[in-house]
C-alpha cells in the first residue's frame, strides 16, 4: 500500500478535489484512488490479510452455529458460569480500553489541551469501536438480537445495573458517533454537519464525561449480583465500581499509546507529519496520566483491602495471585511509566503500555472466571468459544483499518 | 586529617542504619525458624501482632478499626502522590560537556 500510494499522483487521498477540474467520487474514495485490480492485488500482498481470512474462515461458520444451535454448542457458558470469554474479554475487557474517547475529548474541549489535538480524534474513534465491537460480543453471547430494544423501550427494568449499562452504552455510542461525524463529513464533502456538531462539541464531551463515569463504574457494580461467588479481593461491593472506573482511566490512555505506535510503524503513510512529529511527545503525557492514575488504583485496591478486612487472605495462594496479578499488570507498567518519563525514554513507555492492557485484560479475566466460583472450580473457555473471540476482534481490526485508511482521523483534510 | 562535621554524621548514619538492619534480619530468621521456615505462617503472626487479623466483638470495634487503617493509608497517599508527582516530573537535566 505504501509503495503505491507513494508512485501515483494525488495519493494518499487527503482532500476533496482530485485536480483542478475534478473532485474524487465515492468509489475512488473508497478505492484509496486506485483501480479494482490494484487494490485487489494489494489486499493479496499483505500477509495480515491471510491470516485475518484464516481466522474468518472457521470463525464464521463458528458464529453460525451459535445462532443455529445455540451458546452451549460454543460455550462451557451454565448458571454456575454465565459470564464467559465472550463477556469477559469481549465487554469487560473492551470498554475500559475504550475510555481513552472520553478522557482525550475531555483534555482538549474541557481543559484546552490542544497539543493532545493530533491524536483527538485515534482517541475518540478507538472508544467508538470499542464500544460498538462490546456490543456485538454481548449480542454473541445473549443472541436474540432483535430483542436488543427491549431494556430501550418495551420493558425498562430500571432497578437492574444491566439496565444502567445498557442505557449508558447505548446513549454513550450515540455521543461517540456524533463525536466523529466531523471526520466523517470532511471525507464526504459536508461541511454543514461538521459546523453542527463543533457548535455542539462541548455538551457531547460533558454527556460523554457522564455517561462514560457512570457506566466504567456501572460495569464494576453488576458484580455485586454475584457477591459471594467471587473471591474476597477481586469483589469489593463498595469500592468494585470506583477500581473499574480508575483503571479504565489508563486502560484507555495506554490502548492509545499502543494503537499509534501501530500507526507510526505501519501505516506511516497515511499520518501527516502534524500526527508524526508530536507523537512522541503526546506519549510521554499520555504516560504522564497513566501513571498518576496508576498510584490512585492501587491505593484505592488497598483501602479496599482494608475496608474489607482481607488481610488474612493475602497470605494464601489466592492472595499471591492478586499480588502477582497487581505486580505484574499495575505497578511494573507504572515505574516504567516514571522512568520512562523522566527520562524521555518512549519506548520503554510503549512497552509498558502494553504490560498496562494486557494486565487490565488479566484483571477483567480474573474477575469473570478465575475468581469467580473461587470456592468450587475454574471454568475453562471451550476452543469455539475462543475461536469466535478471535473471530470478533478479526472484524475489529478490519473495521478499525478501513476507517484509518480513509477517514481524516491521523492526518488533516485538506481545503480544496 | 581532618573530618568534617557531615561526614561523621554520615559515617555515624551509616553505622547505625547497618545495626539496625542486622538486628531486623536477626529478627526475620530468627522468626522463620520458629515457624518452621514458613513464610506466610511468619506474616500471619505478624499480621496477628500487629492487629490487622483480630476477631471483632461489636460493629463499632470492627468500624473504629477498619476506618482507622483506611485513613492511615488516606494519610500516606497525601504524602507519597505529591512525592511521585514530582518525582515523574522532574526530568533529568542534560549533562553538556563543557569546552
Amino acid at each position: 500500500m505504501k509503495a503505491l500510494v507513494n508512485e501515483a499522483p494525488g495519493l494518499p487521498i487527503d482532500r476533496s478535489r482530485k485536480d483542478h477540474a475534478s473532485s474524487w467520487n465515492v468509489r475512488e474514495k473508497l478505492l484509496l484512488g486506485l483501480s479494482v485490480r490494484d487494490y485487489l492485488a494489494q489486499m493479496m500482498r499483505n500477509p495480515v490479510n491471510w491470516v485475518l481470512a484464516a481466522i474468518l474462515l472457521l470463525g464464521i461458520p463458528l458464529l453460525g452455529q451459535r445462532y443455529l444451535f445455540g451458546l452451549a454448542t460454543v460455550t462451557h457458558g451454565s448458571q454456575d458460569y454465565p459470564w464467559g470469554l465472550l463477556l469477559g474479554f469481549g465487554l469487560f475487557g473492551m470498554v475500559p480500553l475504550s475510555a481513552s474517547g472520553f478522557l482525550l475529548s475531555t483534555a482538549v474541549e474541557i481543559f484546552h489541551r490542544k497539543d493532545f489535538l493530533p491524536i483527538e480524534r485515534l482517541a475518540l474513534l478507538n472508544g467508538l469501536l470499542g464500544y460498538f465491537f462490546a456490543v456485538i460480543y454481548l449480542l454473541v453471547d445473549l443472541g436474540m438480537p432483535w430483542r436488543l430494544t427491549y431494556p430501550m423501550v418495551v420493558s425498562f427494568g430500571p432497578a437492574a445495573v444491566l439496565f444502567l449499562v445498557a442505557w449508558h452504552v447505548a446513549t454513550y455510542l450515540s455521543v461517540q458517533i456524533a463525536e466523529m461525524v466531523p471526520a466523517f463529513a470532511e471525507w464526504v464533502g459536508w461541511p454543514a454537519a461538521k459546523r453542527w456538531i463543533k457548535s455542539i462539541a462541548l455538551g457531547l464531551t460533558i454527556a460523554g464525561i457522564i455517561l462514560s463515569t457512570l457506566h466504567q463504574g456501572a460495569l464494576g457494580a453488576l458484580f455485586c449480583y454475584a457477591p459471594a461467588k467471587i473471591h474476597p479481593l477481586w469483589m469489593s461491593p463498595e469500592f468494585l465500581w470506583l477500581h473499574f472506573f480508575c483503571s479504565s482511566i489508563f486502560a484507555g490512555l495506554c490502548m492509545v499509546i499502543i494503537v499509534s505506535t501501530l500507526l507510526k510503524h505501519f501505516m506511516a503513510w497515511r499520518c501527516d507529519d502534524r500526527f508524526l512529529d508530536n507523537l512522541d511527545r503526546i506519549t510521554i503525557g499520555l504516560a504522564k496520566g497513566s501513571a498518576y492514575a496508576m498510584i490512585t488504583y492501587l491505593v484505592i485496591k488497598l483501602v479496599a483491602i482494608a475496608h474489607d478486612q482481607e488481610w488474612q487472605y493475602l497470605i494464601t495462594g489466592w492472595g499471591f495471585y492478586y499480588l502477582l496479578e497487581l505486580g505484574i499488570g499495575v505497578v511494573l507498567p507504572m515505574v516504567m511509566f516514571a522512568r520512562g518519563v523522566r527520562n524521555h525514554n518512549v519506548a520503554i513507555l510503549r512497552f509498558g503500555a502494553l504490560i498496562a492492557v494486557l494486565g487490565i485484560i488479566w484483571n477483567r479475566l480474573n474477575t469473570v472466571l478465575v475468581a469467580y466460583n473461587w470456592r468450587h472450580y475454574q471454568e475453562l473457555p471451550t476452543w469455539q468459544e475462543t475461536w469466535i473471540v478471535f473471530t470478533v476482534l478479526a472484524f475489529y481490526f478490519i473495521i478499525y483499518r478501513f476507517i484509518l485508511y480513509r477517514l481524516p482521523v491521523v492526518f488533516a483534510w485538506k481545503q480544496p | 586529617m581532618k573530618t568534617s562535621p557531615s561526614r561523621v554524621m554520615l559515617n555515624t548514619s551509616m553505622v547505625f542504619g547497618s545495626l539496625v538492619g542486622l538486628w531486623a534480619l536477626a529478627a526475620l530468621i530468627g522468626g522463620l525458624r520458629q515457624t518452621g521456615w514458613q513464610v506466610t505462617e511468619l506474616l500471619r503472626q505478624y499480621m496477628v501482632a500487629t492487629g490487622m487479623i483480630q476477631p471483632f466483638h461489636t460493629l463499632v470495634d470492627f468500624y473504629s478499626h477498619i476506618k482507622g487503617v483506611e485513613y492511615l493509608i488516606c494519610v500516606a497517599f497525601f504524602v507519597a502522590f505529591p512525592l511521585f508527582y514530582r518525582y515523574v516530573n522532574e526530568e533529568r537535566k542534560e549533562v553538556r560537556t563543557e569546552k
